[in-house]
């Protein structure tokens, strides 16, 4: 198995305003990374891998190789495994630096959950058979899982089993997806390059797309007028599109145009971009490159993580909330499954009188819950000034109150005949304070501050 | 070429800081007494300006409350009854989720535990977890509490006080969780109740 170093910088992208400016920055890392490393694969933007036998021979060993390569940003981990896939996890595990010794990773990679082959169709599958960790993915026998889930199945039971093969180096793709086009004049400006290149781009995609191909990384080679070249492997937490490829070229060219120049100008410095090839450096079947195998920017990661939870406990199972309007606490709340938009009956800014006052609650009960309450004698909501109520009986468990206050009238629909109710709050000796809500003729626990 | 070191640890509430090291461990798990006063106490800061919640096995979480003490509720989401499926649901929403707030049911068996800290602990999740928990990164627990503002017949419960404690290695620390959070502790050095479990 090759071994393959991983920097990740966790949460790279989300610290910046733009992708793109997110990249720029990365771009400096990279070019500290490239002074000693040669090959080096961009994953996505805030994540970088490259074959780890150069780098140990450099430095003398996999341990010394990832603490150099840290020093490349303070935040940067180090991950060391074999293959790519455990290599990424154990960059995601790492503090700061973690080498999974040749021949764990599978061992590495056992506890980790199913959903972390990036096929929510496979993970579902898996789930149903009682398969919840790549470990016990692994334990399946391969002639089976082939059988039982075909070419695509077979390639993540070798993930799971910590034989991922993917190259670092650009292995063979016929040159006929390969798309050069040249510029005379030679073209300065980012935006020009891309205005220029937008057709091509999408024809390099879509000649791919036709032999029901997906392209995940992709090799942008740059010539300017003075004759230089600039190469680089773009890959991609999914799949390329047409405006995918045309933002890597961008960044490319930004990156050669900071090279040649200290002030951030839009123009490249009077050395103009005369040719620029764009080719495929992997194909996969498109089916497999649905959902990334390298964690999309974070919003799609929750999605894809919820809708898994979803596909356990149901479509109702995980729950959006907002706030809206009401005069009882549970009116406020407002659930919405995960992916649905919420359905606001009450506006929250109108006035709602006879909503509880000030301090808000950190346990409302849905459902009123019915509950006594004691002084000497019962006390029905209709006595409710009758006397002092010292005991809370909720579930045949007693609570000693301490303090208590209330009642405020609340008033629900009296226009319809709705009757008057009251609201209490007591304090029990454990400290907890209680929020009681009277319906007719019994008490209910509203809420609790716990 | 060495940078500063980044401290990667989360902020919290102020009153909660000096009790568990200056901040949330990423990938740590923090074993609370049954509190979700003190569960948003340990949340809210951290996630004040990024970062997702998810809320697991508690149905009646006040909402208004998570929305009171600063989480968005656009990054916020509640998974009420995981039932059977508690270790499964907890373990997902480790990856992606920066605090997991969870109840923890009846006889989760420490294999199950460790494979959640292991996800927690690659995924840089912080799992907060009301409950008991075998090694868990540190254990607090709510040993006494004011309710001010009200009194036997009249006033209105305005505030709450919350000692909370956490025991490291034998050390023992208190702090004063005010609720809502950005209130002052009352400096009134009453006697706090101190409680006893009661069954």
């Amino acid at each position: 198995m090759t071994r393959i170093l991983v920097l990740d910088i966790p949460d790279w992208v989300n610290s910046f305003d733009t992708e793109a400016e997110a990249h720029r920055q990365f771009d400096d890392i990279i070019r500290r990374v490239e002074d000693t490393v040669p090959l080096v694969r961009v994953i996505c933007t805030g994540r970088i891998a490259m074959n780890a036998r150069g780098p140990s021979r450099y430095y003398g060993s996999e341990p010394a190789a990832a603490t150099a390569l840290r020093a490349a940003h303070p935040a940067a981990r180090i991950g060391i495994a074999d293959g790519l896939y455990a290599a990424v996890f154990a960059a995601q595990a790492a503090h700061p630096v973690l080498v999974v010794p040749p021949g764990l990773s599978a061992d590495f990679l056992a506890p980790m959950p199913v959903t972390q082959l990036g096929d929510p169709d496979m993970a579902d599958l898996l789930f149903r058979l009682g398969v919840t960790t790549l470990g016990g993915f692994a334990a399946l026998d391969a002639v089976s899982v082939q059988e039982r889930f075909g070419f695509s199945g077979e390639r993540l039971h070798r993930l799971a089993r910590g034989l991922d093969d993917t190259p670092i180096v650009p292995r063979d793709i016929p040159v006929t997806y390969d798309r050069v086009t040249e510029f005379e004049p030679a073209i300065t400006r980012a935006d020009e390059l891309a205005f220029a290149l937008r057709a091509t781009a999408d024809d390099f995609i879509d000649s791919i797309a036709r032999d029901r191909l997906a392209c995940t990384a992709v090799w942008v080679t740059l010539t300017t007028e003075r004759g230089a070249t600039h190469e680089r492997c773009w890959a991609h937490p999914t799949v390329f599109t047409g405006a995918d490829v045309i933002d890597r070229v961008r960044w490319q060219l930004d990156s050669i145009a900071r090279l040649t120049t200290d002030t951030s100008t839009e123009g490249f410095a009077g050395d103009g971009i005369v040719r620029v090839r764009i080719a495929p450096d992997q194909l996969s079947p498109q089916s497999r490159y649905e959902k990334g195998i390298w964690g999309a920017p974070s919003h799609d990661r929750i999605h894809s993580v919820l809708s898994r939870v979803q596909s356990i406990l149901g479509h109702e199972g995980v729950l959006s909330v907002t706030v809206g309007g009401g005069r009882t606490l549970a009116d406020r709340e407002i659930f919405s499954p995960w992916g649905d938009k919420p359905v606001i009956n009450h506006e929250p800014s109108r006035p709602w009188p006879g909503s509880l006052p000030a301090l808000v609650p950190t346990t409302v009960y849905r459902t009123g819950t019915p509950v006594e309450l004691h002084g000497t004698a019962p006390i029905p909501p209709a006595e409710v000034l009758s006397e002092a109520p010292r005991w809370l009986v909720h579930n045949g468990r007693q609570r000693e109150l301490i303090a208590w206050s209330g009642p405020w009238p609340l008033h629900e629909r009296w226009w319809d005949g709705g009757s008057l109710n009251y609201r209490l709050q007591a304090v029990d000796t454990m400290g907890t304070a209680w929020v009681l809500l009277s319906a007719d003729d019994t008490w209910t626990i509203e809420a609790r501050y716990d | 070429m060495e940078g500063p070191r980044v401290d990667p640890r989360l902020p919290v509430h102020s009153a909660l800081a000096p009790l568990i090291a200056g901040g949330l461990a990423p990938g740590g798990i923090y074993s609370i007494s049954p509190s979700l006063t003190l569960a948003l106490g340990l949340t809210a800061t951290a996630v004040s300006e990024s970062g997702w919640v998810a809320a697991v096995g508690f149905p009646h979480l006040g909402i208004e409350a998570v929305q009171e003490c600063g989480v968005s509720l656009d990054r916020f989401v509640s998974i009420p009854s995981p039932k059977a499926h508690w270790a499964t649901v907890v373990g997902a929403v480790c990856d992606g989720f920066t605090v997991v707030i969870a109840r923890v049911p009846d006889g989760v068996s420490p294999a199950t535990a460790a494979r959640i800290a292991a996800v927690a602990r690659r995924t840089g999740a912080v799992l907060i977890v009301l409950g008991d928990w075998p090694s868990a990164t540190a254990r607090l627990e709510v040993v006494g509490v004011r309710n001010l503002g009200i009194s036997d017949g009249h006033g209105l419960l305005l505030g709450r006080d919350i000692t909370v404690r956490s025991v490291t290695r034998g050390i023992v620390k208190t702090g004063v969780l005010p609720w809502p959070f950005d209130r002052v502790v009352e400096p009134d050095i009453a006697p706090v109740r101190h409680l006893k479990a009661v069954t």
